[in-house]
């Protein structure tokens, strides 16, 4: 028995999980691997990138040797880029596939005939959401800290869990857009690609706000500053995770005013 | 009696498109009602508002006496709904699905979807993506009834079954109906209402044109006969009999006979002559059954 959208929204992944777990596992034992080449080259690096401070921003740090160290490496070669954008397609996936898409299948009819509300659909599927985007986490962190002494990295635990969630509830806040997009609209095409059109724009605006004057303001309510900026491997948990999880509440909140006040397509 | 279904002036558009336009419906409860009508007459949509997939521009509805809109979930948990237009999940078994949906219904166990794939010889442990089209829609009856619904809602039911299957579900839907329990059913074929419904009503257009009994519609139903003769027969003989409507020669062999209600009096009256064979053609009885309405001044739009 599958007893709820939750545990069906998780039960449809019960495999794909496994290859998403591997597939990320695979790529961060890679960057971490090359590490101690990367250190061996250093100095020539950082020659490279002097006075780069610019882009040594973008990473949420302010000096170029920075992006050396074992947080500033991790950060601008996994956090910020491929661990943060291979999440982001699975949450996005889920989000633009779970409402939006049950309809798209023509399958909504059948569950909403059944005594769940709308509310419940929206919630169980952020809900199973938010636990297979952790439990992702999790499984990569579990490699992390096997491997980070053999790699000369040296990170906390306290540093790779900040991390980790960090990036998760980053994921979890593009997957929710997603959803909500596709619980006002019921159109998968709009929810993927407004909420990879968003993600993009605000990594640009991030990127720019910290050099561009008239775009500074921006960077206090731009969820990659909440990530990126709070420096999770030194830092620890920032106080900005209470604005990831605010802004999840908040378009969940959306997702739901959005799917009870519309017509079921058929 | 109660009602299980009432809508009050339902009314749905979309945007500028009519759905349906002032729906005055009522469905007793324990009853079989057939919603006869074209595709495209409004049937999936009325249904759909019942079940508050979509809202109403205008009007109200309730089902089992609790209010379509705010009681919904209420309504789900004791109305069964097979869709007209089928899509289920593709990667689970039927097994899986009866657990999902009996898990969503709050129920311990699978209720009667055993019992009825068996009966309906389904076996329920093969994807769904691989069944066939009948055996699709029967995992969509079995979901409808496992838990045993006061009222169950079938749209088009027994599209794409074939005929053995089709006798099947209409003997399912008397069951019900024995048991004391309430069956709406659309369809746009006559004689599947006429085989199972106790009372109709024809949508057309949006608009609920009528609501009767069956026997009434079997009473005034236009059936064309072409009977075949051995030799030359004049058609004029049928002509004074007591309910033909026409009568139309078809060559000197063949004679084209419509006639309201009972064919008795023209095949006694064939029987005086060598007849080598008799077609009846049922084609639009539902069309011959409302154009009588209109003669009667009923509107019909």
């Amino acid at each position: 028995m599958i007893p709820t959208v939750f545990h069906k929204t998780i039960w449809d992944r019960r495999k794909s999980i496994l290859w998403w777990c591997l597939g990320l596992i695979g790529m961060t034992l890679l960057t971490m691997a090359s590490y101690p080449t990367v250190l061996d080259q250093r100095e020539t690096y950082e020659s490279l990138l002097e006075g780069a401070e610019g882009f040594a921003a973008i990473f949420g740090f302010e000096a170029v040797s920075e992006l050396f160290d074992p947080a500033g490496y991790m950060v601008s070669n996994l956090y910020a880029q491929t661990l943060l954008i291979v999440l982001m397609v699975f949450t996005i996936g889920i989000g633009a596939g779970s409402i939006a898409g049950e309809e798209g299948r023509r399958t909504m009819d059948l569950l909403l005939a059944q005594p769940v509300r709308r509310r419940r659909v929206v919630i169980d599927i952020v809900g199973a959401m938010t636990v297979l985007t952790l439990a992702i986490s999790a499984a990569v962190m579990v490699a992390e800290l096997a491997t980070n002494n053999v790699f000369q990295l040296d990170l906390s635990v306290m540093g790779y869990l900040a991390a980790n969630v960090g990036v998760a509830l980053l994921a979890l806040i593009f997957g929710v857009l997603a959803l909500a997009v596709g619980a006002v609209s019921g159109k998968r095409g709009y929810a993927i690609g407004i909420a990879a059109a968003v993600a993009v724009l605000l990594f640009i605006l991030f990127g720019l706000s910290t050099s561009v004057s008239f775009l500074e303001w921006s960077e206090p309510f731009n969820p990659i500053t909440w990530f990126i900026g709070s420096r999770p491997f030194t830092d620890g948990f920032s106080v900005d995770y209470g604005w990831m999880i605010l802004t999840i509440v908040v378009l969940t909140t959306i997702a739901i005013w959005g799917f009870e006040r519309r017509d079921v397509s058929v | 009696m109660t009602s299980a279904i009432t809508t009050h002036e339902l009314t749905k558009f979309y945007g500028r498109t009519r759905g349906i336009e002032d729906v005055d419906l009522e469905v007793r409860e324990g009853e079989v009602f057939g919603f006869l009508g074209p595709n495209g007459a409004g049937k999936s949509t009325t249904i759909r508002v019942l079940l508050d997939f979509i809202r109403p521009t205008k009007g109200a509805a309730s089902v089992l006496g609790l209010d379509a809109r705010r009681d919904s979930i209420e309504i789900k948990r004791r109305v069964g709904y097979l869709p007209g237009e089928l899509a289920m999940y593709e990667k689970m078994t039927a097994r899986e699905l009866f657990g999902y949906f009996a898990g969503l219904r709050g129920m311990s166990d699978l209720g009667d979807a055993e019992a009825l794939s068996e009966r309906l010889e389904l076996d329920p442990d093969i994807k769904i993506r691989k069944y066939s089209t009948g055996n699709r829609q029967k995992v969509g009856l079995v979901q409808a009834m496992m838990h045993r619904p006061e009222l169950l809602i079938l749209d088009e039911p027994t599209g794409g079954l074939d005929p053995l299957i089709q006798a099947e579900v209409h003997r399912v839907i008397d069951e019900v109906r024995s048991d004391g329990r309430t069956v709406f059913l659309s369809s746009h074929v006559l004689p599947e209402v006429e085989r199972v419904a106790d009372r109709v009503g024809i949508i057309r257009r949006g608009h609920l044109v009528v609501v009767d009994d069956v026997a009434e519609i079997k009473r005034h139903a236009v059936r064309k006969l072409i009977l075949r003769f051995g030799d030359p027969v004049d058609p004029d003989v049928f002509g004074g009999l007591p309910a033909v409507v026409s009568v139309h020669a078809l060559n000197e062999h063949e004679v084209e006979v419509a006639v309201e209600g009972s064919v008795d009096p023209v095949i006694k009256k064939a029987a005086e002559f060598e007849t080598t064979s008799v077609t009846a053609d049922d084609g639009d009885l539902e069309a011959a059954f409302l154009s009588f309405y209109a003669d009667e001044g009923e509107a019909v739009p």
